[in-house]
C-alpha cells in the first residue's frame, strides 16, 4: 500500500516513524520547506521528498494516481483543505485523512466532504490502523508513560458485544471507546449506541485490557489463541 | 602499499556506465588486489515515485546488467573476480551508502566526470551524497576531461 | 451590490476602486494595513486588517450578508479556503477566486468557484502577442 504524506511537522515526523515500521507499506513525505525537508532526511532517508503538496504537478510526479491513502497534516489549514480536494478530486485516491489546525475550520472541511479530520497524530494512526481489514486487534501507539495504548477491533458475529448497547456492556476499567465506525460512517458513541457485526470500534485502553477487551468484541478466547 | 591501503578490507563502487565508473572500478579492483580486500559493484536504477519501487523494468535491468558485466570483466582483468548487483531505489546517492552500511565497507569509490555544466564544475549529486552521508572513506577518481584546455 | 474582497494587491485594490466607483459597497480586507496605500484616495469603501480565512473577519466584513465574494491575496491555498468558506458557510452567492496555478484553478472551477488562473491569461496574451499581425 502505498501512502503520500503531506507535511512534515511534528504530526507528520510522527506519522512516518509509525509507519516505517509497518510492512507492506511504502510511504513518501513531502515537506514544503527545503530546510526541513533535509533534516527529516538525515534521519528518514528517501522517503522525503521536498516540494509542494498542494500542487497537482508535483504530486502526481510522487506518484499521486497509484496512492491508496493521503494525509494532510501541515500546519496550514488552506494547504490541507486543498491538498485534500486535489487527492480525492483530481487524482480519486481511496482515502484521504486531513488534519484541521483550526476548530473553526472543521464545519467547512465536514461539509466539502473531507474524508476524516483529526488534530492529532495517534488519531490519525488509529484511523490508518483501523483501514487494516487483516486484524482484528492491532496496538497502534503505546501511550507508555500513561500505560496507555489505542486499539482498534472489529465486532465479530456471536461476540458478547454484538447486538448490545454500550451502557449494557461492562467494560474492563479504564476501556474508553472513543469512534465507532458503522457503514454509515464514523459515530462519536454515547451509551445508547449499539455495536453491530462488522462495526469497527477505536478504543483507548489499559494496556492489561486487551485480552479482555478483545475477548468481548471479537469473541476471541484469551487462552485460545488457535480457534 | 601506501599505510592508507591498510584499513580497507572492503570496497564499493557504484557502477553507471560512464567511462568515469569504469576507471574507479580499475583503481578499487588494483587497491583490493594489493590490500587483499573485498570489492563489491552496484548498479543503481532509479525509479520514479510515480511507479512502485519493485515495478519490474526490464529496459534498465537490461542496461544495468550489461554495465555490471563490462566491470566484473574490468576487475577481472585486474585479477579480481567479483558479481556485481542491481538495486532499485528512489535515490542513487542514498542508495549506495545504504549498500555501504549494509555490507560494512571502509571505502566507497566513485569515478567523476570533469563536468561543467553552467561554466562551473559541478560535482553531481551521487557523489555529493555519498560524501556528505557516508560513514566510510570516499575515494574521488576524476581524470582529465579528454577535450581539457591544456594550461 | 454588497462585495467583500480579499487581498489589497494591485488587482484587490484596484478592482475595489474600479467597484467604489460603480457604487457598490466594498469591503476590503488585508493583513498587512500598508497594502491599503494602493487604494485611490476616492475610494470609500470599508478597509479592514485581517486575514480572509479568519472566520471573525469575515463576519466583521460583512460576509454573512455579502452577494459577492472575491479572494485575490497572495496565496492560491487561502484564496481557495477563504472562497469556499464565503460560498459553503456563508452563502455567498458569486465567489471569484484566483488561483495562479492553472491547473489547481481548473479543478477548483470545476468544484464550483469562479476561478481564474493569471497564468494562463498571461501566457495566452503573450502568446497572442508574438503571433499579433503587425510586427517589425
Amino acid at each position: 500500500m502505498y501512502i503520500i504524506v503531506v507535511g512534515g511537522g511534528n504530526v507528520g515526523y510522527g506519522l512516518a516513524l509509525e509507519l516505517q515500521q509497518l510492512p507492506d507499506y511504502e510511504v513518501t513525505i513531502v515537506e514544503l520547506s527545503g530546510s526541513r525537508a533535509s533534516a527529516l532526511r538525515d534521519e528518514l532517508g528517501e522517503m522525503v521528498v521536498h516540494g509542494d503538496g498542494s500542487e497537482i504537478a508535483f504530486l502526481e510526479g510522487v506518484g499521486a494516481r497509484r496512492a491508496e491513502l493521503l494525509i494532510a497534516v501541515t500546519a496550514d489549514d488552506g494547504a490541507n483543505l486543498v491538498t485534500a480536494q486535489v487527492a480525492r478530486h483530481w487524482f480519486k485516491i481511496p482515502r484521504v485523512i486531513t488534519r484541521v489546525n483550526d476548530p473553526r475550520n472543521e464545519a467547512l472541511f465536514r461539509k466539502l466532504g473531507v474524508d476524516s479530520i483529526v488534530s492529532a497524530s495517534d488519531a490519525v494512526m488509529a484511523q490508518i490502523e483501523a483501514t487494516m481489514p487483516e486484524h482484528t486487534l492491532v496496538p497502534l501507539m503505546a501511550l507508555e508513560s500513561a500505560g496507555l495504548r489505542v486499539v482498534s477491533m472489529r465486532v465479530q458475529a456471536g461476540s458478547t458485544a454484538e447486538g448490545k448497547a454500550l451502557r449494557d456492556l461492562t467494560l474492563p476499567t479504564g476501556v474508553l471507546i472513543t469512534i465507532v465506525i458503522t457503514p454509515d460512517g464514523a459515530l462519536a458513541p454515547d451509551g445508547s449506541t449499539v455495536l453491530r457485526h462488522g462495526d469497527e470500534i477505536i478504543a483507548v485502553i489499559p494496556r492489561e485490557a486487551d485480552e479482555t477487551l478483545r475477548a468481548m468484541v471479537t469473541g476471541a478466547h484469551p487462552d485460545d489463541g488457535r480457534s | 602499499m601506501p599505510q592508507s591501503f591498510s584499513g580497507v578490507h572492503s570496497i564499493l563502487v557504484p557502477v553507471d556506465g560512464s567511462e568515469a565508473s569504469y576507471r574507479a572500478v580499475a583503481v578499487a579492483a588494483e587497491t583490493a588486489k594489493r590490500a587483499k580486500a573485498h570489492l563489491h559493484l552496484i548498479h543503481v536504477i532509479e525509479v520514479p515515485r510515480s511507479i512502485p519501487l519493485d515495478a519490474p523494468l526490464e529496459g534498465e535491468l537490461q542496461r544495468g546488467e550489461a554495465y555490471l558485466e563490462r566491470a566484473e570483466q574490468i576487475a577481472s582483468e585486474h585479477g579480481v573476480s567479483v558479481e556485481g548487483d542491481l538495486v532499485q531505489a528512489r535515490q542513487a546517492g542514498h542508495a549506495v551508502v545504504d549498500e555501504g552500511v549494509e555490507r560494512g565497507v571502509d571505502a566507497i569509490i566513485l569515478g567523476i566526470d570533469y563536468h561543467r555544466p553552467f561554466g562551473r564544475f559541478e560535482l553531481g549529486r551521487l557523489p555529493q551524497y555519498v560524501l556528505e552521508h557516508s560513514p566510510a572513506q570516499v575515494w574521488l577518481i576524476r581524470y582529465p576531461a579528454p577535450d581539457a584546455p591544456r594550461r | 451590490m454588497r462585495v467583500v474582497i480579499m487581498g489589497c494587491g494591485r488587482v484587490g485594490a484596484g478592482l475595489a476602486t474600479r467597484l467604489a466607483a460603480e457604487q457598490h459597497h466594498v469591503t476590503v480586507l488585508d493583513t498587512d494595513a500598508f497594502a491599503f496605500r494602493r487604494l485611490l484616495p476616492e475610494f470609500d469603501g470599508r478597509r479592514l486588517v485581517g486575514s480572509g480565512t479568519d472566520d471573525r473577519m469575515l463576519v466583521q466584513a460583512g460576509i454573512e450578508t455579502a452577494d459577492m465574494f472575491v479572494a485575490v491575496a497572495s496565496g492560491d491555498n487561502r484564496n481557495i479556503l477563504a472562497s469556499q468558506k464565503a460560498q459553503s458557510m456563508y452563502g455567498v452567492k458569486v465567489v471569484v477566486t484566483r488561483v495562479k496555478d492553472p491547473l489547481r484553478a481548473e479543478l477548483f472551477g470545476r468544484l464550483g468557484l469562479r476561478t481564474f488562473s493569471p497564468t494562463k491569461v498571461g501566457i495566452e496574451l503573450a502568446h497572442d502577442a508574438l503571433f499579433a499581425p503587425g510586427g517589425r
